[in-house]
């Protein structure tokens, strides 16, 4: 399974940790299309610690981990 | 000195000594900044510069240091540099009502042993980093009941893997409150004294805070030293 890891308001609704199967979701934009976030509001986009992209292909036990941007002062 | 007496023992006298001589520029003094220059005045940093160039406005009274009914249409960094003589006259306190540029930045930070960045949005923050000073940066970002934390050296950047290319972020939808603006400063302010006493703090990535969930998680960014 493929561990992804959600961050600020992500969770709302969602949960910390999710468990996607990478059959299902072999993608990193298929998981965002699921959970319903726009790759536009993701400002890091982390597979196993480093930084990706929403075409990355995944393999079970990736761990993917996804922030909004915050600025605020 | 009785003033620093509760300082002790996590800050010994030869500690408190070496801070009275540390200089550390706050760059924004709004929320973050407020409530570091606060800290750091309380704590004992023999100097401090700030910058800023907002005056206070009504909405910066739900969480910014300074702010105040009175204080509303007033520049932030005099007000900050009178209120902080008020706490510890001993700090010696710049005031610079000015932007923050690429054209400013190295002969403010000239002298600095430490950059606060306490600014509110990503164009600035991305300037600082991309200077490449040679001073640490302790940069944080709040946004709602969430925040970052993180440090940039010499010879490694981490604030630039936060910063988006739009200019703000989700605290334009979600605000900027008071108790998480306060807990980024103060964790800002621990990483900062740490700092200046020449403890090693090393990080690649950043600290998420999440203050719904009571929970600081430290997020690793393989290769995020490279320069």
């Amino acid at each position: 399974m493929v561990e992804v890891r959600l961050f600020a308001y992500f969770r709302d609704n969602r949960g910390k940790i999710l468990y996607l199967d990478p059959n299902l979701y072999p993608t990193v934009q298929m998981i965002l299309d699921h959970l319903g976030i726009a790759l536009s509001d993701v400002q890091i986009l982390l597979v196993n610690g480093r930084h990706s992209h929403a075409q990355h292909v995944l393999k079970g036990n990736d761990i993917v981990a996804l922030f909004p941007p915050v600025a605020g002062g | 000195m009785e003033r620093y007496l509760r300082n002790k023992s996590s800050i010994d006298e030869h500690q408190q000594y070496i801070l009275s001589k540390k200089h550390v520029i706050v760059l924004g003094c709004g929320g973050l900044g407020g409530s570091v220059a606060e800290s750091l005045s309380r704590i004992g940093v023999g100097k401090l510069t700030l910058v800023d160039n907002d005056v206070f406005v009504l909405s910066n009274l739900n969480r910014q240091r300074f702010s105040t009914n009175k204080t509303i249409g007033q520049s932030k960094v005099e007000v900050a540099k009178e209120k902080l003589f008020e706490i510890n006259d001993q700090v010696e306190v710049i005031a610079h009502k000015k932007f923050i540029d690429s054209s400013n930045i190295y002969t403010l930070v000239d002298g600095c042993d430490l950059v606060i960045d306490a600014l509110d949005n990503f164009e600035t923050r991305r300037m600082i980093e991309d200077a490449d000073l040679d001073v640490p940066i302790i940069s944080a970002a709040v946004g709602g009941y969430n925040g970052w934390l993180t440090i940039s050296k010499p010879g490694y950047r981490n604030i630039k893997h936060l910063c988006s290319n739009a200019n703000k972020g989700v605290e334009q939808i979600l605000g900027n409150l008071s108790f998480t603006v306060n807990v980024l400063a103060e964790l800002e302010v621990s990483l900062a004294i740490r700092t200046l006493l020449g403890e090693e703090v090393s990080l690649h990535g950043f600290y998420f805070v999440d203050l719904k969930t009571l929970e600081i998680e430290k997020i690793d960014i393989i290769e995020s030293f490279a320069v």
